[in-house]
């Protein structure tokens, strides 16, 4: 089948770009999406109460068992695998990127990318159920958003210790995290409409369901592209166990962090030492793809528990934007209270989680083989660099001097982990975890960079219709939870395959 | 995720072998255990359940002393799965005990692993229960040891 384009997985920003390309009747597209596609959205994915419930226990997540550079023990990165990808199974917070990372993207060489350039694309994309319609919020987008606490109303007791503590130690209100430069004690959004989880397949899919010129394929999983003369020329995929193939002017690639350079590489598009490891005969050398990986490393404190289990705990509804070196102009940190864990016979456990929302050093996303069905592996590099070491050691202080004060000891008692008297910088490196934001595996920028993957329109280096759409294309990681910027990138890719086109 | 320590009984180490080779007390030192079914002299199963936020599950193990030198040197394994994530945790423990002036020393050293999706709940949330376990687990141990200790074999003779 031919088709005017084909976005390659449904995920956060593959949904939002297929919807927003087929709203010309005119435009032919195909969505091909590797898990399924269930409908209406189950219950474990729509509850916007059992957050955790999607991820432990249903089969719409894929593992990808990770070595900590610290000290090469095992942990996990996931990623969603249904449509809707992340957005159905993540944590719902909706996090725009500061004012700094967008221009600082801008200024690595890739114009069109300062905030007050997206900002138009962050306000098309959501109805801000609070502040929708000021200068910097949207008020009819296809994303519902809402803060579904805000700092300065009643809240159950710890949580307004919590709060209480954080602002004499010095932390201004923040009534709104997605303000250019937020910091200190924040309201977060969430897309949860009615208890119901606003995922893109919800905000921008269903709605776009009954065009006719847009062709939805669930549990289609693209093995490789075809290309030749410097162009796609076919989309390989496995529908039902047959292989297939699709033809496009235009070819989206939105398959993630992990998968979009999976794919270019078994497409023989990539660094060609990588490619050659593994037997892939290259067809387009590009250095960079696979590379560039960042994510956000994640501490919790372990504090023994006192108070009473109270629900109120259990989504980090607002948190603490936290600099870990007073002198940064912008926060490093997000530090939030997590819910306890309650085992008979042993003391609660209530953590306190310190997420740094930078990473110094790169990892890389690699194939370990020419078979499309081995998942990519992950080296990882959060941590690694001495200076983020440093970063979330002082952050992990930090919480332990906001826990450990009379104010706060009705709630928390001495903590457990890590023991005070170890080396917080030896545990840190050992038994660190993701906040599950990675990105950066297809660098956006100039054709001047070498390890640039594809330009600021999303173009790859070199391949005529070949764009990429996902967390993968960002090139520094954001000071933010990465969901809406990959929407924010869908919709870019929508305008300007709309704008180059046609 | 690895454990060690050590840990001082005012008991001879065949007080402490003594209750640690028997199953059913060893089985009552182990904190929020329940169910717990003797297999055979070295083995036992039982089941805990645990609360994280609104998630509950259960999770059932196996436990087996796979080497006894008696009574200086003990090797253990565990095994078990949760219900709710059907991960798996595997657990070797080694226990050394040597004679000191008042008593004895237990050194221990411990390593866990877990495969699966339990392992995303957060590394620190494991660790912090593991070591909980442990402590209460030398804790029990050394009450009942201390609370029990048998006539010395030597001054029996006598
Ligand atoms: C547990 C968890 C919690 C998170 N919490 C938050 C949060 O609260 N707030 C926030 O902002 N961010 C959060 N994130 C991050 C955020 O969800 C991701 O950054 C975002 O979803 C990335 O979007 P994407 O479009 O790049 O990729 P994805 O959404 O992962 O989409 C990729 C899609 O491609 C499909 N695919 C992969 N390979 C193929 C193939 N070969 N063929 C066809 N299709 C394929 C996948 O199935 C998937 O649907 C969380 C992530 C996770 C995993």
């Amino acid at each position: 089948m031919r088709y005017d384009a084909i976005v390659i997985g449904g995920g956060s920003a593959g949904c939002v770009a297929a919807a927003r390309l087929s709203e010309d009747p005119d435009r032919s597209v195909l969505l091909l999406e590797a898990g399924p596609d269930p409908q209406p959205i189950p219950e474990v994915i729509a509850s916007g109460d059992h957050i955790a419930r999607v991820v432990l226990e249903s089969p719409y997540v894929m593992l990808y068992p990770t070595a900590r550079a610290g000290d090469g023990s095992e942990f996990y990165k996931i990623s969603g695998r249904v449509m809707g990808g992340g957005s159905s199974v993540n944590a719902m917070a909706v996090v725009r990127p500061t004012k700094r990372d967008l221009d600082g993207w801008a200024a690595l060489g890739n114009p069109g990318w300062s905030f007050d350039d997206c900002l138009p694309l962050l306000k098309r994309i959501e109805t801000d159920s609070d502040y929708g319609g000021d200068e910097i919020h949207g008020e009819d987008g296809p994303l519902y958003v809402q803060r579904l606490f805000k700092v300065d109303e009643e809240a159950s007791a710890p949580v307004r210790a919590f709060i209480d503590r954080a602002l004499a130690m010095g932390l201004p209100m923040c009534p709104d995290l997605n303000s250019p430069n937020p910091y200190g004690v924040c309201s977060s959004a969430y897309n949860v409409k009615d208890g119901v989880r606003q995922n893109t397949t919800v905000a921008y899919l269903n709605p776009a369901r009954g065009r006719p010129n847009l062709t939805v394929e669930a549990e289609a999983r693209v093995r490789s592209l075809r290309i030749a003369n410097g162009r796609v020329s076919a989309v390989v995929y496995e529908r039902g166990g047959a292989p297939r193939t699709a033809e496009a002017d235009v070819v989206v690639l939105c398959a993630g962090v992990y998968h979009s350079p999976q794919i270019l590489m078994l497409s023989g598009v990539g660094p060609p030492k990588e490619l050659e490891r593994v037997g892939v005969p290259v067809v387009h050398a590009l250095e960079g793809v696979g590379e560039n990986y960042q994510d956000h490393a994640t501490m919790e404190m372990t504090f023994e528990g006192r108070s009473e289990f109270n629900p109120d705990w259990v989504i980090p509804r607002f948190r603490l934007m936290y600099k870990s070196d007073p002198s940064l102009p912008n926060g490093d940190f997000h530090i939030f209270q997590r819910p306890p864990t309650e085992i008979p016979g042993l003391k609660r456990m209530m953590p306190v989680s310190a997420n740094l929302l930078e990473q110094r050093d790169r990892g890389r996303v690699r194939l370990v083989s020419a078979d499309p069905d081995d998942l990519p592996e992950i080296e990882d590099a959060m941590l690694r660099h001495p200076d983020d070491l440093k970063a979330m050691t002082t952050a992990m202080e930090f919480v332990y001097e906001l826990v450990q004060h009379e104010s706060m000891r009705e709630f928390y008692g001495p903590l457990m982990q890590p023991s005070r008297d170890e080396d917080w910088g030896a545990f840190a490196r050992s038994a660190h975890g993701s906040y599950h934001h990675g990105v950066g595996t297809c660098k956006m920028g100039p054709a001047s960079d070498p390890m640039a993957v594809v330009d600021a329109n999303l173009r790859a280096h070199g391949l005529d219709n070949l764009y990429v759409a996902d967390a993968s294309v960002m090139p520094v990681i954001t000071h933010a939870n990465t969901n809406v910027t990959s929407l924010m990138i869908g919709e870019r890719a929508a305008d300007v395959i709309r704008a180059l086109v046609g | 995720m690895k454990y060690q320590g050590k840990v001082a009984f005012r008991a001879s180490p065949a007080d402490v072998w003594r209750i640690v080779l028997d199953i059913e007390q060893f089985a009552e030192c182990m904190p929020g255990v329940r169910n717990i079914v003797k297999i055979d002299d070295r083995a036992f199963e039982g089941g805990m359940s645990a609360k994280v936020g609104p998630v509950s599950g259960d999770f059932s193990f196996r436990a087996e002393i796979v080497e006894a030198e008696e009574p200086v040197r003990l090797a253990a394994r565990v095994e078990g799965q949760d219900s709710l994530t059907k991960s798996a945790m595997t657990a070797s423990i080694e226990m050394a005990l040597a004679e000191t002036d008042g008593g004895c020393e237990l050194d221990y050293a411990s390593e866990v692993t877990i495969k699966g999706r339990l392992g995303i709940v957060g590394d620190m949330i494991l660790r912090a229960t593991g070591m909980q376990v442990i402590e209460e687990f030398f804790n029990r141990l050394r009450a009942k040891v201390e609370a029990d200790p048998q006539p010395d074999p030597q001054e029996t003779r006598a």
